[in-house]
């Protein structure tokens, strides 16, 4: 896929993530943060506007309530994920900020209605009727991977009992962090991760959806991170993702399905009551992680603005 | 002919995921009065389709519902959870199907064990030298009719108990519901030795590879979003989880299956996927167990030499 904008500019739409000082009310000693030196002159430049942007840094403070020793890195791995082993790091791979930035919207962007906005609409992207900024498409996916990874290392350290598949659980959970934050940030970071998969299953899906190398993978596929990611914005913000919600017309491969939507909203039937998806984590979450968390931390945390309007 | 060995699978699995302290004592030829758990019913619903009634009246002579209680007799159940065998609604129990109503009823289909018996656990004609692949129907090579059977069966019924338990027990989840009942069904038919294990393992194996030939074949080879999109995995993504989970316990029994049946890489994760859901039925699971009553499950002989021929 033609790359379309530079590593720094991918890199500087990651400052929304880092504008921030050092806050002494949120250092945390036991947060370790590394920026290994890549190989590759391509990923060197992208280790030093991370560098330069803080991005480390401001997720030290951003993981402060954790209460256990943890190492975040950055690292060039040789593919755009590496996984998470038990007592091991958070690593970030050069090669995923990569990934993000070969799937940005591009320089033709949808056709706007008015001709005096196609400018604006130039670098834009669409996930079905939403646009996307190239802004929400880079932080949103680079967001919910560092929150997917840390959720890991969180179930490793805390022995979180975890039912169902770990990745899964992470997303789930990366998912529900999200709307910790606001409606706002929320939408933000899914809609732009949303997009991410898309476009990336999009890419990958051919020649790979048949594979069962790729099918017997420890994570689910793209296009099933995709639907999980709606399932809890769906059952949380039934509105603000309605977009996803085929009503009125036939249903497409963006939208989620009805009959998972059932599931990710709760229901009854009869005697019977479901849980929304959303919930079962929310409970999870409350039972077995939130007690191990600093809550004045916590606190702190969640009345920080740490992604820009 | 139906054999089911669920119950002692499930009885042992209790007595040996916490230190295995229980004396076992001699075979009892009936449910001792101690295993009556009043929080579960039974019941036998005489089908009304004239194909069903012969898997009626061998599970009702194998008195399945009565062990399957006695052996869940240690539960100490939040709930009412009712047993029940049945043809039940057309669109619920046609699929083939059994399921977790959420309003305390597990139903065991007709469907489900019909299906076993007439499609999954049956030798296919191949053409000369015509490999058995991925769309390939029935009973795969070196697999035997009687582990289909056992194996198909046990699964369904721990899978939909495993429902049932998340729900009375209002269990935490932070993945996929569907995969955490594949999980507990998978993790008690391996506490039971590597006879058992092999056997309900190649079962269950079986009956998902089939169910995923079954839609390669309607879909011409592919995989439709829609399938990503269901709260299940994939089915031979269930099919690997299976069998991932049960390498992850004994590598030793189900090398040679390993070896042929799951992509390389995957083979590395499975010590921690079992760990995980060893993990997770301690924490969530056990602390809710009448040890006292399981010892008297542990002195039951469910078994007949005859379920494994």
């Amino acid at each position: 896929m033609k790359r379309t904008i530079t590593a720094s500019a991918c890199v500087a739409a990651l400052v929304g993530l880092t504008a921030l000082t050092p806050s002494r009310a949120l250092a945390q000693q036991n947060i370790s943060i590394a920026y290994e030196q890549p190989k590759k002159a391509e990923y060197l430049a992208i280790m030093k506007r991370l560098q330069q942007r803080k991005v480390l840094e401001t997720l030290q403070q951003f993981l402060s309530p954790l209460q256990f020793p943890l190492t975040v890195r950055t690292a060039e791995c040789g593919t755009h994920y590496a996984p998470y082993k038990a007592g091991g790091p958070v690593t970030i791979c050069y090669e995923f900020v990569d990934l993000i930035e070969s799937v940005l919207p591009g320089e033709k962007g949808p056709q706007s209605p008015d001709p005096t906005m196609q400018e604006m609409f130039k670098t834009l992207g669409r996930i079905g009727p939403n646009l996307i900024t190239r802004e929400m498409a880079t932080v949103g996916p680079f967001v919910e991977h560092v929150l997917h990874e840390t959720a890991l290392a969180v179930f490793d350290n805390l022995e979180v009992p975890v039912w169902g598949r770990l990745h899964d659980a992470a997303d789930y959970s990366a998912a529900f962090l999200l709307f910790q934050f606001g409606t706002d940030i929320a939408r933000k970071t899914i809609f732009g991760t949303a997009y991410f998969l898309n476009q990336w299953d999009a890419v990958i899906r051919e020649g790979q959806i048949t594979d069962v190398n790729y099918l017997g993978d420890i994570r689910p596929t793209v296009r099933q991170r995709y639907y999980n990611l709606l399932c809890i914005a769906v059952g949380k913000d039934p509105i603000g993702f309605s977009s996803f919600i085929a009503v009125g017309r036939p249903n497409t491969p963006i939208d989620l399905p009805t009959r998972r939507i059932a599931h990710c909203r709760g229901y009854l039937a009869g005697a019977a009551s479901y849980t929304s998806d959303y919930e079962k984590v929310r409970r999870a979450f409350t039972a077995n992680i939130l007690p191990h968390l600093d809550k004045d931390k916590l606190r702190k945390v969640q009345g920080t603005k740490w992604i820009p309007d | 002919m139906t054999r089911i060995a669920a119950a002692s699978a499930l009885a042992l699995a209790l007595g040996c995921l916490i230190p295995c302290l229980i004396p076992h004592g001699p075979a009892a030829a009936q449910t001792p009065p101690a295993l009556q758990n009043d929080m579960i019913e039974i019941e036998y619903n005489e089908p009304r389709s004239a194909k069903y009634k012969p898997i009626y009246a061998r599970l009702k002579d194998r008195k399945l519902l009565e062990q399957l209680a006695a052996f869940l007799s240690p539960l100490k159940l939040q709930g009412g959870l009712v047993l029940s065998l049945e043809e039940g609604d057309p669109k619920a129990c046609g699929g083939p199907n059994s399921y977790y109503d959420g309003a305390g009823r597990v139903h065991l289909c007709y469907s489900w064990f019909h299906y076993m018996d007439t499609q999954v656990a049956v030798e296919r004609k191949r053409a000369p030298n015509e490999p058995f692949s991925s769309t390939s129907l029935g009973l795969m090579p070196g697999f035997t009719r009687s582990e289909v059977m056992v194996g198909g069966a046990v699964s369904v019924i721990l899978h939909e108990l495993g429902h049932a338990l998340f729900q009375i027990q209002d269990i935490p989840l932070l993945g996929k519901e569907e995969d955490g009942a594949d999980q507990i069904a998978a993790l008690i038919m391996l506490q039971f030795g590597p006879k058992v294990a092999l056997t309900t393992i190649k079962g269950t194996y079986n009956a998902w590879h089939h169910m995923n030939a079954e839609r390669l074949q309607s879909q011409k080879g592919d995989i439709k979003p829609a399938q990503e999109a269901d709260e299940h995995s994939i089915d031979i993504q269930r099919a690997f989880n299976y069998l991932c989970i049960a390498y992850g316990k004994d590598p030793a029994t189900f090398q040679e299956l390993a070896d042929r049946l799951l992509p390389r890489a995957r083979t590395a994760h499975c010590a921690d996927e079992y760990k995980q859901a060893a993990l997770a039925f301690k924490k969530t699971v056990l602390p809710e167990v009448d040890l006292d009553i399981m010892k008297e499950v542990l002195k039951m002989d469910f078994l007949r030499p005859e379920d494994f021929r």
